[in-house]
């Protein structure tokens, strides 16, 4: 059996069986079948002596379980790692940061505990999974969506709490961003509502998202301050239909102008589909410079007006090509379901597994993967510029090695946002991943000498890329660090996520 | 659609009677062994004729054959085997390619399930097959040269092999299979994968 790091095989035991009166033994893990459950299928150091492993498990079941559980490890300064449903693919999954940590596997806490059509939102735990939250929808017959993510089996909550997004309508790809309010356990036990749900009785926590005073659900995005155990959604009303375009350009430089009339349209929230940018000269020969995919949801009326008005927008750019798809009316027929993208329609599934596993336009799949995502100014400027910095220095970081390093693929899914997407094969080879994770690093640095730094990060790069937020001296790890310092004065929770690390652990 | 020649040549394999339609196919009882795990849904990767042929083979038992399409097990997880297992979690098992498997195998952990059997089968261009059982072939009765001298009929061998699976209680739960990742395959070669997804 692993110990946990600075604790003493006498204080774990203690500790073990302080838990398994809490929350049952047969929710305590410690065998190493049952921790190795809990390894990161996709971990760059995967078999190496720096892979973050799990010591143990707990897998309570109601809030007042998390409360025993983590008053528990207080007591005995025993590092936990709260993980949802632990699919966190190729950002760490349900492995800790902190290696040693003991998982606290929150997969039983699984209820949908509301759905309200009439306000479209939902009240969910973090067990909950997008196909969990799918299925109650459809069992309820609610004509509502979810916004999953792709793939759409890990949770609700873990997804937003990580900074994930989906491919539905604005505003709710963004997770985080169409949250409202939360239910967290503190460190010492503590329970904590936000928003409206910190007045007793509220009858709004899910509908009006700041309460009174400063809005303090940020701290528990990409963190480490608490054990979030419910947390709200706004959800979209079905929409009656969806339309989409197609505008190709054959000239590289026509990006320029066409991102700009895309931001002028998601900004007046006339496109409010998740927008697709495809190109830069990732196609056969022949095929377009460039290409932008806008959808737009709504009543068919509305979006046949908006759909007018953007493709005159772009129609003022001279050489495009603008084709227009059929519009394509909600629920969807069983044909037209079996032919489209069904993130889109919210409808969560697998496919991208299938996708990129060994398949004849995929011949040589690693399967795992991990990804550099760093965000670049929403302009056609900066993507072209990006295209050159990509190219200019993707033998310097790969030692002129073809490592099939995927990319850049431009991300215009989340609203004034651009990601510029990299994505790196994982294996069992260490050598290759050794290689991989070098121009990671690489990557890290050459983007952050221009100002661009990524958004999320799977565990193992995420000390590396807050070092990169240095404005000020890293004003911004400080402030964070003083917070942690008074809410989890042990440093019990996640101790280094997303960089942030406890006093006795820090780096002097 | 699995055509007549391939039914009859998966159904040769093991010497079993030929019975066409969903009769069941009974065993003698064994009265010192444990019984066989009562499985039934199979699923088969459409894309594959040896995949096909398993199914085929397997429909004589009584199980309900899916074929995934493209590889892709969202649909028979949305209307199948997530509210199945969501009432009663019960035993599964298929040959397909290895996204399915490592796909089932992370939902299965949800419900106490565990990879109890797990075959992977390399079917070269040039028609060789390199066969490795990682686990649970003994429980199955099976080896890997059982599957070698079956030639271009193991599909049946396996199908044979997964209808007489047998759980043995005294065996430490199985933990994850490693079915996340793709080998380094040659080119144009084909990674099957065949197993049984059960408590453990």
């Amino acid at each position: 059996m692993s110990i946990p790091p600075n604790v003493s095989p006498t204080a774990f035991n203690t500790a073990l069986n302080a838990w398994r009166k809490a929350v049952g033994p047969e929710w305590v893990f410690t065998s190493d079948e049952a921790v190795a459950l809990y390894r990161d299928a996709y971990s760059p150091y995967y078999g190496e002596p720096e892979e973050r492993v799990a010591s143990a498990a707990v897998a309570p079941a109601s809030v007042e379980q998390v409360q025993a559980v983590v008053r528990i490890a207080n007591q005995h300064r025993i590092p936990l790692y709260p993980i949802s449903t632990g699919r966190n693919l190729a950002y760490g999954g349900s492995a800790p940061v902190y290696s040693g940590s003991v998982v606290l596997d929150l997969k039983r806490m699984n209820r949908v505990l509301e759905v309200n059509e009439r306000n479209a939102y939902a009240l969910v735990e973090p067990g909950v999974s997008y196909f969990d939250l799918y299925e109650h929808i459809q069992k309820a017959k609610l004509d509502v969506w979810i916004d999953p993510p792709d793939p759409g089996w890990g949770s609700v909550i873990g997804n937003a709490l990580d900074g994930g997004g989906g491919w539905t309508a604005y505003p709710f790809r963004d997770h985080f961003a169409a949250h409202c309010g939360m239910e967290v356990v503190l460190a010492n036990g503590e329970i904590v509502r936000t928003g409206m749900g910190a007045l007793p009785n509220s009858k709004s926590w899910q509908q009006s998202r700041w309460g009174f005073g400063p809005w303090v659900d940020g701290l528990f995005r990409q963190s480490n301050f608490g054990v979030v155990t419910k947390m709200g959604f706004y959800l979209m009303p079905r929409p009656e239909a969806l339309i989409s375009a197609t505008v190709t350009t054959m000239r590289d430089e026509d990006i320029v102008p066409m991102l700009d009339v895309l931001n002028l349209l998601e900004n007046q929230v006339v496109v409010n589909g998740s927008t697709q940018i495809f190109g830069g000269g990732r196609g056969p020969a022949g095929s377009a410079a460039w290409g932008i995919q806008v959808p737009i949801y709504g009543p068919e009326k509305v979006i046949r007006a908006q759909m007018d008005y953007a493709k005159a927008k772009f129609a003022a750019i001279p050489g495009l090509n603008i084709v227009e798809s059929e519009m394509l009316r909600t629920p969807l027929t069983p044909e037209q379901m079996a032919r489209v993208r069904l993130v889109n329609f919210g409808i969560p599934n697998l496919s991208t597994f299938a996708l990129l596993g060994r398949n004849p336009g995929n011949p040589d799949p690693a399967g795992g993967h991990i990804g550099f995502s760093p965000i670049v100014p929403r302009t056609g400027e900066s993507l072209l510029e990006f295209k050159r910095f990509y190219n200019e220095n993707l033998s310097k970081v790969t030692g002129g090695e073809n490592l099939n390093i995927q990319g850049p693929v431009y991300m215009t899914c989340w609203e004034r946002t651009l990601v510029c997407l990299i994505m790196f094969p994982i294996g069992r080879d260490k050598a290759l991943n050794a290689k991989m994770r070098r121009a990671f690093e690489g990557w890290v640095k050459l983007a952050a000498e221009r100002g661009w730094a990524e958004y999320r990060a799977p565990a193992a790069f995420q000390d590396l890329i807050a070092e990169t937020y240095s404005y000020n001296n890293h004003s911004l790890r400080k402030l964070r660090e003083t917070l942690k310092d008074a809410i989890d004065p042990n440093g019990i929770i996640s101790a280094g996520r997303y960089g942030v690390w406890p006093k006795h652990l820090r780096k002097a | 659609m699995t055509n007549r020649r391939e039914f009859l040549q998966a159904a040769a394999i093991s010497g079993l009677p030929v019975i066409a339609g969903t009769t069941r196919i009974t065993h003698a009882a064994q009265p010192d062994r444990p019984p066989r795990l009562d499985i039934q849904t199979i699923l088969v990767d459409e894309r594959h004729t040896e995949a096909r042929n398993a199914g085929a083979r397997l429909a004589g038992t009584g199980a309900t054959i899916h074929a995934i399409p493209d590889g892709d097990i969202t649909g028979i997880w949305l209307n199948q085997i997530g509210p199945a297992w969501r009432e009663l979690p019960t035993a599964i098992a298929g040959l397909t390619a290895r996204p399915a498997l490592f796909c089932l195998e992370q939902l299965a952990l949800n419900f106490g399930l565990r990879v109890v059997f797990h075959g992977e089968h390399i079917v070269y261009p040039d028609g060789h097959i390199e066969h490795s059982l990682l686990r649970g072939a003994e429980n199955a009765q099976l080896s890997v040269r059982e599957l070698a001298r079956a030639r271009a009929l193991w599909p049946a061998r396996i199908a044979d092999a997964i209808a007489s699976y047998r759980p043995n209680a005294d065996r430490p739960r199985p933990g994850r299979s490693d079915a996340a990742l793709e080998p380094t395959l040659p080119r144009d070669a084909q990674l099957l994968t065949s197993w049984i997804i059960a408590a453990a």
